[in-house]
């Protein structure tokens, strides 16, 4: 289990998370642009400095201030994908997902489960922002980690793509025991994968309840979500797609709520 | 290259107050006259002075020798070499090295495979431009260096000798070499910088 108690000031905005997120689950996060969904990653992997606080995974403490420990990036066992990808352009493809790998027999391995067999000795530079995203994402698999982070690693996917790592990262959290972490503004991303979804809000971040209400505006309506999920205040529900105004409101009764 | 490198890292990533004291002193010779420097050079590397006399104990006197002469240029050209260097770390992508570090890389690692690697173009543009910077030095040289031939004198000195003898003939043949070099070292540095700027 991952647990946190964390603060920091950025830009003169301050942010405090607490929470606890088990093993072997993918928790997603969503919220509004800039409401520090990155800086809360990068608090955890140490990348943006904490005030006080503590991280620990089960009994390892990776952060703590009252006990002057801070443990180095590179010791914390966490894989970051990166939203700006951050791959190496000095390598290619397998250069680039070899770079983290114990085993480098595992490599062909990797490249063929995720099917890069076309774009391994490819420069980064010739890939397109679907195959920089396969990659990065690759790359971060087959490093050694017991957490995993995900910022917006769905972003230049096409759909099929998006499928196969959907499964990968569920079989991963549930086999491999991973705990791993998903930001994303694609609420039929975050429906898909999610076991549990938290929202960063005013720099704290609280797990999204299930509730029903009457007359919600909604924060985001999709024409062509099939599922007719809809993600209403702190709820993601499963509604009756006639209720849905063209103005963004909706007249949410019980009877237009089909699933939660 | 060995103290740029090392140096002009340090320098770009330290938050520490000695930060701009460093980027100042390592600045100096830009602004300072050559013929300042030269002479600060004299006066250390003179029998009178500590280390001078530290060297004299072993029968070393480095003074209008060829090896002085390296030492002063590396000292003269210091700024040229490392600012272009103390940019490019500074400007190398934080999320990059964030990455590997979350790959499990060390520092070093993250130094030699991956930040090196990003600012090879800048590291050949300063080595350029600090050689080329070197090779037209004229008051440094002839403070410390004496123009003795055979032993410490430089094209630039050479010259300056030529013209004030009259000899336009020799004058120009050096000058002539000296501005065929200079383009060529220009162009390649040109070359460079724009290769790199078509594959950012």
């Amino acid at each position: 289990m991952l647990e946190f108690d964390i603060k920091t000031t950025q830009n003169n905005k301050s942010y405090h998370f607490k929470s606890s997120f088990k093993s072997s689950k993918i928790h997603s996060i969503i919220g509004e642009s800039g409401s520090g969904k990155s800086t809360f990653l990068n608090m955890l992997i140490g990348k943006t400095p904490l005030d006080e606080g503590f991280i620990k995974y089960n009994d390892r403490v990776i952060f703590d201030s009252y006990k002057n420990i801070n443990t180095k990036i590179h010791t914390r066992n966490i894989a970051y994908v990166f939203q700006s990808l951050s791959l190496f352009e000095n390598m290619n493809v397998s250069e680039n997902i070899a770079y983290g790998l114990k085993d480098k027999n595992k490599l062909n391995d990797y490249i063929k489960k995720y099917k890069l067999e076309e774009i391994q000795k490819s420069s980064i530079r010739n890939l397109s922002g679907g195959q920089k995203a396969k990659c990065a994402i690759v790359r971060s698999l087959a490093s050694d980690y017991e957490i995993l982070l995900l910022d917006e690693a769905f972003a230049n996917l096409d759909d099929s793509s998006k499928n196969i790592y959907k499964q990968s990262f569920i079989n991963l959290a549930k086999t491999q025991n991973k705990c791993i972490i998903f930001i994303s503004h694609n609420l039929k991303d975050v429906y898909d994968i999610s076991d549990e979804v938290y929202e960063i809000e005013n720099g704290k971040i609280d797990k999204v309840k299930n509730h029903t209400c009457d007359k919600l505006e909604l924060l985001s309506i999709n024409k062509n979500n099939k599922d007719n999920i809809y993600y209403v205040k702190n709820s993601f529900i499963r509604i009756d797609s006639s209720v849905i105004f063209e103005d963004n409101q909706a007249d949410i009764t019980f009877k237009s709520i089909l699933d939660i | 290259m060995i103290i740029c490198i090392p140096l002009g890292y340090f320098i770009a990533n330290t938050k520490h107050f000695i930060k701009p004291f460093l980027e100042s002193i390592l600045s100096i010779p830009i602004v300072l006259p050559p013929t300042v420097l030269g002479f600060y050079l004299l006066i250390f590397f003179s029998k009178d002075s500590f280390f001078g006399s530290f060297l004299d104990s072993f029968d070393i006197s480095l003074l209008f020798t060829f090896p002085v002469l390296v030492i002063a240029s590396c000292i003269y050209s210091l700024p040229f070499m490392i600012q272009p260097i103390i940019n490019a770390f500074e400007k190398v992508d934080k999320n990059l090295m964030c990455a590997s570090y979350t790959l499990q890389a060390n520092k070093i690692k993250t130094f030699f495979k991956v930040i090196l690697p990003n600012i090879y173009s800048s590291i050949i543009i300063a080595m350029v431009m600090s050689f080329a910077h070197t090779m037209g030095e004229f008051g440094v040289v002839l403070m410390i260096g004496g123009s003795i031939d055979g032993v410490s004198k430089v094209a630039s000195i050479a010259i300056y000798e030529y013209v004030e003898e009259l000899n336009y003939t020799m004058a120009h043949i050096y000058s002539l070499i000296m501005l065929l070099i200079s383009f060529t070292i220009l162009l390649i540095t040109n070359i460079i910088k724009n290769k790199n700027i078509r594959y950012a």
